[in-house]
C-alpha cells in the first residue's frame, strides 16, 4: 500500500463491528470514517469521497440495497457489502445492483483485507489500460493474444471455455455472479441455464489441472457464483 | 400442514382399530364372552392412547362403546338395549377410555418436557463453554495487554477465534434445525457437481483442516445432482467438523465422491475413535453425543445432516471402520446431459 492512508467509509450500525473494523483498518493503512445509518453514510460519502465503501446490508433506516442503488447513480467507488450467512439472495441482488464484493458475517480480519486489496487493485487498474497479462500461481492468461499457460506450457481451450476464463480473469479475486457469467459467455437469454456453467467450469478446471475438491484457481461460491483466486 | 395430515392419519388408525377389534369379536364370537370383548377394546384403548395421543383415543373410546352396543348387545344391529345393566358397562368403558387417554397424554407431555429440558441444558452447555473461554481470554487481554508477552496475547486471540468458530457452527445448526422444524425451509435447488460443493467447503475450512492429513478422491465424470448448494455445503461442513473433532491432530481424513446405481455417494472417513456398536443410528438423533467422547459437539450437527439429506430424498449413514469412523450420504443423481453449443 502507499504511504498515504486510504480513505474508506464504513456504514454499519453495530458498534462492536465498527470497533473491530476500526482496529483492523487503521492498523493496515486505511483511514476509516464511520456512519451508523444510511442517511449519515450517504452524507459522509459526499463530504469525504472515499476510495472504498464498506456497507452493511441490514441498516436501521434504509435497506442496504437501496443505498447501493443510490450510490451507483453518481459514483463508481468499490462497494463491499456485509451480510449474514444464509442470505445468499441478498448478496446476489447486491452484486447485481453494482456492489463489487461481499463478506459473510462473521468474518475475520484476513478475509476483510483480502477483499479490500482486490477492490483497490481493480480501481487502480481501471484508470489505466487493463493489464493484458494476468498471472496467479501457475496460471498465466494473455488476454491480448488469447493464450492460456499452466506452468509455462500453453493449454488449448475451446472458445466457450476461454470466454468463461476471460470473464473471471477480468474480475480476478472478486466474486462473479452466475447470471453475469451466463450473460457474458452464453448471451443474455441463457441466465436460467446454470448447468452449462457447471459443466464448462468443470471442463475448465480439468484443463487447468485444477482439482475441484481442492481448487487452486476457480472457487465456487454456492448460491452466488464463482471467484478466481489471486495470490 | 404436516401435523394436520398426521392427525387425520391418527384418527383413521383409531377408527380402523375399532373395526378390527369388532371384526375379531364377530369372527371368534363363539370363544369370546362380552366381558372379554370389553377387555379387548380397553387394551386397545391403552395402546392407542400411548401411541396416538388424546384426540385419537377419545375418538376410539366413543366409537368402541358404540360398536360394542351395535354389534354385540341384544338386540343386535341397533343402538337400543334390552338389558339395562349394559348401560353401566358402556359407562365404565367410556370412563376408563377417557381416563386412560388423559393420563397418557399427560405422560406424553411430561416426556416432551423432559426432552425440552435436555435440549435446553444441552444448548446452554454448548453455548456457555465457548462463551466462557471467549470471556476469559478477552478479559485477560483487556486487563493485562500492556504487560502480557506478545505470544500469550496471540495464543489467547487464537483461542477466542477457535471458540467463536465453534459457536458460529452451533448457532447455524440451531437456527437451521428450528427453521426445518417450523417447516419454513424451501429447497433452492440447482444442478451441481458434488465435488464442486466439497471444494467450496474445503477452501473455506482450509485453516482448520491444515492440522490434518486431508485426502480427496473423486471419480471422473460424476453426474450432477439437483440440490440446495448452501444446505449440502452445511452437511459437508458438519461431517468434516465431526471428523476433525474425533481425529487426533495429524490424523487422516479422507473424502471420496463416487457414482453408483443412480446415486452420487460422498464418504468421509476419519482416523478417530470410531462409533460404539449400536450407536450407528443413534448418533443422528438430536443431542446424542457418543458416550466415549469428552470432546464437545452440540449433538445437533448430525441431526441437521440427516434432516437436510432426507429433504433431498437421499440417504445418510455411519459405520465404524478398522481405525475410525465412516460417514456417508447418497443423493439421487441426474442423468448426464451435456449442453451442445460450444461454438
Amino acid at each position: 500500500m502507499t504511504d498515504k492512508n486510504i480513505p474508506i467509509v464504513v456504514i454499519e450500525d453495530e458498534p462492536e463491528i465498527r470497533k473491530f473494523l476500526k482496529a483492523v483498518l487503521t492498523t493496515h493503512g486505511f483511514e476509516p470514517s464511520f456512519a451508523q445509518n444510511a442517511k449519515e453514510g450517504l452524507k459522509l460519502l459526499t463530504v469525504h469521497p472515499p476510495e472504498i465503501l464498506i456497507l452493511d446490508l441490514g441498516l436501521p433506516d434504509m435497506d442496504g440495497l437501496e443505498v447501493i442503488k443510490n450510490v451507483r447513480e453518481w459514483s463508481v467507488i468499490p462497494i463491499i457489502v456485509l451480510s449474514a450467512r444464509g442470505k445468499e439472495q441478498d448478496k446476489v441482488e447486491a452484486l447485481e445492483l453494482g456492489a463489487d464484493d461481499y463478506l459473510t458475517k462473521p468474518f475475520g480480519a484476513a478475509e476483510l483485507l483480502a477483499r479490500l486489496k482486490v477492490a483497490l487493485r481493480h480501481t487502480h487498474q481501471s484508470g489505466q489500460n487493463n493489464l493484458p497479462i494476468f498471472e496467479t500461481d501457475q496460471l498465466k492468461v494473455d488476454l491480448e493474444k488469447r493464450q492460456v499457460f499452466i506452468d509455462r506450457k500453453e493449454i488449448h481451450l475451446t472458445p466457450t471455455e476461454y470466454k468463461l476464463l476471460a470473464v473471471l480473469v477480468k474480475h480476478a479475486g472478486k466474486v462473479v455472479t452466475q447470471s453475469h457469467l451466463l450473460k457474458e459467455v452464453w448471451g443474455k437469454n441463457s441466465t436460467e441455464n446454470s448447468h452449462y456453467l457447471r459443466i464448462y467450469t468443470q471442463h475448465l478446471r480439468q484443463k487447468l489441472s485444477d482439482n475441484s475438491m481442492q481448487p487452486r484457481y476457480i472457487i465456487t461460491e454456492s448460491g452466488v457464483g464463482y471467484r478466481l483466486k489471486v495470490t | 400442514m404436516k401435523t394436520e395430515n398426521l392427525q387425520v392419519k391418527n384418527y383413521l388408525m383409531a377408527t380402523l382399530s375399532v373395526a378390527a377389534i369388532t371384526a375379531i369379536g364377530k369372527i371368534f364370537g363363539h370363544f369370546i364372552t362380552p366381558i372379554d370383548q370389553v377387555l379387548l377394546y380397553i387394551i386397545t384403548a391403552v395402546i392407542i392412547a400411548v401411541k396416538l395421543g388424546r384426540g385419537s383415543s377419545i375418538l376410539y373410546t366413543i366409537l368402541s362403546v358404540s360398536a360394542f352396543n351395535f354389534f354385540f348387545i341384544e338386540p343386535l344391529y341397533t343402538f337400543t338395549v334390552y338389558d339395562e345393566s349394559y348401560w353401566l358397562t358402556f359407562f365404565v368403558m367410556l370412563i376408563t377410555g377417557l381416563v386412560i387417554s388423559n393420563q397418557s397424554s399427560q405422560l406424553r407431555l411430561a416426556e416432551k418436557e423432559k426432552v425440552r429440558n435436555i435440549l435446553l441444558s444441552s444448548i446452554s452447555h454448548d453455548l456457555r463453554t465457548p462463551l466462557s473461554s471467549i470471556m476469559g481470554a478477552s478479559t485477560s487481554i483487556a486487563m493485562d495487554a500492556e504487560t502480557m508477552p506478545h505470544d500469550t496475547i496471540k495464543n489467547l486471540a487464537e483461542s477466542i477465534n477457535h471458540e467463536a468458530t465453534a459457536l458460529t457452527n452451533i448457532v447455524t445448526n440451531i437456527l437451521q434445525l428450528t427453521r426445518f422444524e417450523a417447516g419454513v425451509v424451501n429447497l433452492n435447488k440447482q444442478e451441481y457437481f458434488i465435488d464442486e460443493l466439497i471444494g467450496a467447503v474445503l477452501s473455506r475450512m482450509e485453516p482448520q483442516l491444515s492440522k490434518y492429513n486431508l485426502i480427496t478422491n473423486s471419480e471422473p465424470e460424476l453426474p450432477m445432482v439437483s440440490v440446495d448448494g448452501i444446505l449440502i455445503e452445511q452437511v459437508i461442513t458438519n461431517l468434516l467438523s465431526n471428523a476433525m473433532r474425533y481425529t487426533p491432530k495429524g490424523g487422516s481424513i479422507i473424502i471420496d465422491a463416487k457414482h453408483k446405481n443412480n446415486e452420487v455417494i460422498v464418504t468421509i472417513t476419519d482416523n478417530g475413535v470410531g462409533i460404539s456398536r449400536g450407536d450407528e443410528e443413534k448418533i443422528f438423533e438430536k443431542f446424542y453425543t457418543s458416550a466415549s467422547n469428552n470432546e464437545k459437539g452440540s449433538g445437533l450437527g448430525l441431526t441437521i445432516c440427516k434432516t437436510i439429506i432426507t429433504a433431498h430424498e437421499g440417504r445418510i449413514w455411519a459405520q465404524s471402520t478398522a481405525n475410525g469412523a465412516l460417514f456417508a450420504f447418497a443423493l439421487p443423481s441426474l442423468s448426464t446431459g451435456k449442453p451442445n453449443n460450444d461454438r
